[in-house]
């Protein structure tokens, strides 16, 4: 493990920032501040974005 | 159609309430409160006020100005309407999409004689969603507000009854799960016997021939 830690040191990467972190974080807000409805609290939700991409892939399978 | 104040305002009322009602259902069986049906409530709040503006301000004669409010408020109602039932028909596409997955080494219409038509419809529920989306595009596209139309009203009442369609579909595939899993079951315990049976008959004239060699 020291050795990853010092390769690391010596060769340092820029931070790996995704979609899935920002998906993370909007989850737990959400989570926190939903009032007055299971879902939200629980973290169930739908955004268009969402809704879209699997009506993408949807259309690209063939029933 | 009524196109007068309180027929208009009572039209959206209906179509209010079961816009509602839609997307609690969905919120329950789907994936979660349907974010793009809600904000289209919240554009129906934004006309229904500004009618209102419209009916007690200075533009009071502006008729026209108000019907128009009024029927943004109504489409939005109907588009939200879309929205939600568009979660739904999405969710239940999907789980149709892993049935098939799941069951396909296995012939499955000995146990779910219409499977095909299901499949069919499924189909043509995929396109109905993606040509809606594809017509939503376009518009925006030429600057034309797609809620503001009237032309395309009648998807909200197909989304509706294809989302009923697609909940019978599913209920009939869940069933037929245990049944299929007992086939797929069955299958298996077949290959192995005659998989074991080769491996025996094998190994039967390997020896034979072993002993032949040894004992000429």
């Amino acid at each position: 493990m020291k050795i990853f830690v010092l390769l690391n040191k010596l060769f340092p990467k820029p931070p790996v920032h995704t979609e899935d972190d920002d998906r993370r974080i909007v989850n737990r807000i959400i989570k926190r501040h939903a009032t007055g409805s299971i879902s939200l609290s629980k973290g169930r939700y739908v955004t268009k974005k969402d809704i879209e991409r699997r009506k993408a892939q949807l259309q690209a399978y063939d029933f | 159609m009524n196109d007068s104040f309180p027929d208009l305002l009572g039209e959206i009322s209906a179509l209010f309430t079961y816009a509602e009602q839609k997307i609690k259902k969905n919120e329950y069986f789907a994936d979660g409160v349907s974010f793009p049906a809600v904000n289209q409530l919240r554009y129906v709040a934004f006309h229904l006020l500004r009618a209102e503006q419209l009916r007690n301000g200075d533009e009071y004669l502006n008729k026209d100005g108000l019907h128009d409010e009024l029927k943004k408020a109504k489409n939005h109602c109907q588009r939200a309407i879309y929205d939600a039932n568009e979660a739904g028909v999405v969710y239940y596409l999907e789980r149709i999409r892993k049935f098939k997955e799941d069951y396909e080494s296995t012939t499955i219409p000995d146990i779910v004689p219409n499977y095909i038509s299901y499949l069919v419809k499924a189909r043509e529920i995929n396109d109905f969603l993606w040509d809606v989306g594809k017509k939503s595009l376009s518009e925006r596209a030429e600057g034309l507000n797609r809620t503001d139309k009237e032309k395309d009203n009648n998807d909200y009442q197909k989304s509706d009854e294809y989302l009923i369609q697609l909940q019978k579909i599913d209920d009939i595939l869940d069933l037929a799960r245990p049944e299929l899993n007992k086939k797929i079951e069955k299958q298996r315990e077949k290959m192995l016997i005659s998989i074991s049976g080769l491996a025996i008959g094998t190994l039967a004239i390997l020896v034979a021939i072993l002993v032949a060699v040894y004992l000429v």
